[in-house]
């Protein structure tokens, strides 16, 4: 293996590979690798938080109103608006990635805050939370009975 | 061209298309490969001729190492790459089956109709035989299907049998190749028998 | 000879590199997170209740129900026709065989949060056509099972929507009645069919 110059190319090609890799490796907002680990939290729903928690919360909280006009801004000390549409631009994404807390994730429909929180989730973020009115989120209200539907609450 | 992501929405007929041009290109590299010669192709059990293995095992780490780096690179989704299904029982049974008739006939299935399409008659009774046991297989899967269902493990990769990341499992895969490579280069030289291996 | 040697060291060093990358062998998601984001706002990937009343009533095959809640609660009832995956199990199952059928996925739980998120895994794993049952089985239970109508006269449309209330609720009933053994089977010949449909060898 004395000619270097005769593996010149393969030595070519795996620098440039190991060049594309450090690029891809060194650079932020991609998803990250096993989903299932950055979707654990919402498997056993400790992804929650309720507002009487919020309140009690002795850490650094950034309250984040994800609705497009920003309802929930008064409601929160501190509170930032980010449209959800908007919530992967650059400056929202420093904002977000600056904050050293946990971070809440607030809007007026369920269904929003949940896909914004498994979208945040899976791009590495930690400490990401769901402002909810109660802890039983999923549970069922009704009972189902034999001749037909009986309301439980 | 469904996984790779960076070339989706093809209408169906340039699927079809690619497919083609994809199947084209591997008779070509059979039949250029000399693979048309079913002495060649029993050298591979004899050990005078070991052309088979290291086609096959390079076309199985290049796509191994290429798969890896496209999906690192984003460009081919491996959440949708088809993993075969293993039922161990099937598997063990078929692949003795397999052997004994590639032995005995001189032929696999692809390489059967790359050489028949070069016009060799016994290939195109192996093809025949081969479509027949097919047909035979369907009419009676009713009574073999216990055997043919048994021992199921879904659709394993070996990597996650043996907890290791499927970078590292690539890179085993390949060392172990390039092993088998050298170890074939000397079983050529052992079982090395010039009257046939001058002819083909 | 010089040839193989290369690639042969060739292949060694790119595996070499492979196997320092941080890859895992499980599930990830794919592609840029803005292609997600637009797909996860799209307004079309909600159904209502009424909507799903008329895939049930209608036995709509090009439409799959997926239950994310524990076996227990799906054993005791579900929507007629849905098969069962538990969201805490949704990432160790075999995905491309029941999400990428080219059928829509509808997924629906209790309420909002887990049907929810398991679209936007669905979404980003990089399947297609999937879909959410707007509030889930409480939404159900409220507009299907409990409509009613107040007041002396009904328009057309409403009472077109009360008829598909009523019949999706009967269907409902009548299927969640049957024994244990029964529903097993009615299950299994489903999924029978819905290898059929698929083609393939299995």
């Amino acid at each position: 293996m004395q000619n270097w110059k005769e593996y010149s190319l393969v030595i070519a090609i795996v620098l440039v590979i190991i060049a594309m890799v450090l690029v891809k490796t060194l650079t932020s907002g991609h998803f990250r690798n096993d989903a299932e680990k950055w979707a654990g939290p919402s498997f056993n729903r400790s992804n929650l938080i309720t507002a009487g928690q919020l309140k009690a919360f002795t850490g650094e909280a950034l309250v984040v109103d994800v609705t497009a006009k920003g309802d929930f801004l008064k409601q929160y000390s501190g509170a930032i608006s980010i449209p959800a549409s908007s919530l992967l631009d650059k400056t929202n994404q420093r904002k977000l990635r600056a904050h050293n807390g946990s971070i809440i994730l607030v809007s007026d429909d369920p269904a929003l805050s949940a896909r914004m929180w498994m979208l945040l989730s899976q791009m590495g973020y930690t400490h990401l939370f769901i402002l909810s009115d109660s802890s039983d989120i999923e549970v069922l209200n009704y009972k189902f009975q034999e001749e037909g539907v009986k309301d439980v609450h | 061209m469904g996984p790779f992501t960076s070339v989706e929405g093809f209408p169906a007929w340039l699927d079809l298309l690619i497919a083609f041009l994809i199947g084209a290109g591997f008779g070509f590299a059979l039949e250029q490969a000399g693979f048309s010669s079913s002495r060649k192709l029993a050298g591979m059990f004899y050990g005078y001729d070991t052309t088979v293995i290291k086609v096959f095992f390079t076309a199985a780490i290049v796509a191994l190492v290429g798969s890896q780096f496209l999906s690192y690179f984003g460009l081919l989704n491996l959440n949708l790459v088809f993993v075969n299904e293993y039922y161990v029982t099937a598997s063990i049974v078929g692949g003795v089956i397999m052997g004994a008739g590639f032995i005995m006939g001189g032929f696999c299935p692809g390489t059967g109709v790359s050489a028949l399409s070069i016009g060799k008659i016994d290939a195109l009774f192996y093809v025949l035989g081969g479509l027949t046991g097919a047909f035979l297989f369907a009419e009676t899967y009713p009574l073999i299907q216990p055997l043919a269902d048994a021992a199921y493990r879904g659709p394993v990769k070996i990597n996650e049998v043996l907890g290791i990341s499927p970078g590292l499992f690539a890179f085993l895969m390949i060392a172990a190749a390039v092993v088998m490579f050298w170890l074939a280069e000397l079983a050529e030289k052992k079982f090395a028998r010039p009257e046939i291996t001058d002819q083909i | 000879m010089n040839m193989r040697q290369k690639i042969s060291v060739l292949l060694l060093l790119l595996g070499l590199i492979l196997a320092f990358l941080p890859i895992s062998g499980n599930y990830s998601f794919h592609g840029k997170p803005d292609r997600l984001l637009s797909e996860v706002l799209d307004e079309n990937t909600y159904f209502s209740p009424d909507q799903v009343a008329r895939f049930v009533v209608t036995e709509d095959s090009t439409v799959q129900l997926i239950d994310l809640r524990p076996p227990a609660e799906f054993n005791s009832f579900s929507l007629p026709g849905s098969i069962n995956i538990p969201y805490s199990e949704l990432l160790s199952k075999d995905l491309e065989s029941l999400l990428n059928r080219d059928v829509r996925n509808i997924f629906y739980s209790n309420g909002d949060l887990d049907a929810n998120c398991a679209l936007v895994i669905a979404t980003g794993l990089g399947f297609k056509n999937n879909y959410v049952l707007m509030g889930g089985l409480n939404e159900w239970y409220r507009v299907v099972m409990n409509s009613a109508f107040t007041g002396e006269r009904i328009t057309a449309r409403e009472n077109a929507l009360f008829e598909t209330r009523t019949r999706a609720g009967k269907l409902f009933t009548e299927m969640n009645n049957m024994p244990d053994s029964l529903k097993v089977k009615y299950r299994e010949s489903k999924e029978i069919e819905r290898k059929k449909l698929d083609g393939g060898c299995e």
